[in-house]
């Protein structure tokens, strides 16, 4: 059932791409790498894992692309590969025994990690990783609703209720940081 | 004020304003009056504008380019094509040349559609003999040349450029082109468009075919 209507502006590279065009595929990429990467980032809180997933994310992509019928946007589909990279890279980090040392970061990279090392950053690892995903997708990327329901495969009245639980969650973590902060000064 | 609390899903429909005039009245009312569902509100304003407020991170060139290269080769999908590079090799060798790359005209219908010069075979061998010799390197006789080649195809030029030169050339004039799974570029669309699209443009060697 095609539950999509509507033109996708990636439609003609995607078809491009489909049949194999790199070159098109590398400009897919090159249009949708930042909320790739957001999301990822968001919702892993590390830069390298984050990268890995994105890098994860597009090989599975790459390969099942041929098999991709429009049934959705191509960037929902996207980013419902990486929602599930990313949770694959959470589960493999939990049975990793020693952090790895960071490889040599360039200036864009070392950004990423300050933004990763903030308040905000914190109180969203804390979250439960559904309310997480929800609320980056829904707040940093703006998808909609019914879009977050397609990437995560549950119904909108739910994706509205991670949402609702993961801001206020949120805020509560933010508000507690902030109440401790001001206490310890 | 209403007695009854709104549940979760009418609160976010709130903030969010995607309740109707109506009930936003009613809920407003409610909340002004209710500390419990004024935090509610304000916790879930507090998060959006958390959340919002959150840049958006880019990957490094590196990065991007090492995501690229490992990109693993998918099944060949344009198999049929594989006898004609190997008869382009044979007939169209290149001292020195880098790889040499295919363009081939697919668009069938298109072909028999009136154009001047993507007809069929013969009136494509047309196109590469109104060719000058300056800009265009011509491979010999074409229809001879066109001999082992598959399902008509038919030399028209050479010109020269890395396939990602070749499409990128073909993309500015609005004409879809693409690099399959062996390095060639697929190009849809009339000879003449081809030709016009790659005149004097890109550097490296590759043949132009049509259908």
């Amino acid at each position: 059932m095609r539950t999509f209507t509507g033109m996708d502006p990636d439609d003609a590279l995607v078809r491009r791409a489909q049949r194999g065009d790199r070159f098109a595929f590398e400009r897919l990429v090159e249009a949708h790498q930042q909320r790739m990467y957001t999301l990822a980032a968001r919702v892993l809180g590390s830069r390298e894992d984050a990268a890995d997933a994105v890098q994860d994310a597009l090989v599975r992509a790459w390969l099942a692309l041929p098999k991709f019928r429009g049934d959705a946007r191509f960037s929902t589909w996207l980013y419902r590969i990486v929602v599930n990279a990313a949770h694959d890279v959470r589960t493999k980090r939990r049975d990793r025994p020693v952090e790895e040392p960071p490889d040599p970061v360039d200036p864009r990279d070392r950004f990423a990690e300050q933004e990763l090392s903030g308040e905000l950053q914190r109180a969203l690892d804390e979250l439960d990783e559904g309310y997480r995903v929800a609320v980056v997708l829904y707040d940093v990327l703006g998808c909609s609703y019914a879009e977050i329901a397609e990437m995560t495969g549950v119904p909108e009245g739910t994706v509205k209720s991670r949402i609702f639980r993961g801001r206020t969650e949120l805020a509560a973590r933010l508000g507690t940081t902030l109440e401790r902060t001001e206490s310890n000064d | 004020m209403t007695e009854k609390h709104p549940d979760q899903l009418e609160l976010l429909a709130y903030v969010e304003e995607e309740l109707d005039p109506g009930q936003r009245r009613e809920l407003a009312e409610h909340v002004a009056a209710c500390p419990s569902c004024t935090e509610q509100v304000r916790r879930l304003e507090a998060g959006r504008e958390a959340l919002r407020a959150a840049p958006m991170l880019d990957l490094s060139e590196d990065r991007k380019q090492t995501i690229m290269w490992s990109l693993p080769d998918r099944p060949d999908r344009w198999a049929f094509f594989r006898p004609v590079k190997r008869a382009l090799v044979v007939a169209a060798p290149v001292a020195g040349a880098a790889a040499l790359i295919g363009v081939f005209i697919l668009a069938g219908t298109q072909l028999g559609g009136g154009g001047d010069d993507d007809s069929e075979g013969g009136e494509a061998a047309q196109v590469a003999e109104d060719e000058g010799a300056g800009q265009t390197k011509r491979q010999g006789a074409p229809e001879s040349e066109s001999v082992p080649l598959r399902d008509g195809l038919i030399l028209v030029r050479t010109v020269q450029g890395p396939a990602t030169a070749i499409v990128r050339a073909l993309d500015e004039e609005g004409i879809e082109a693409e690099v399959d799974s062996e390095g060639r570029v697929i190009a849809d669309a009339r000879a003449g468009e081809v030709r016009a699209a790659l005149a004097g443009r890109p550097r490296g060697d590759v043949s132009v075919y049509v259908k």
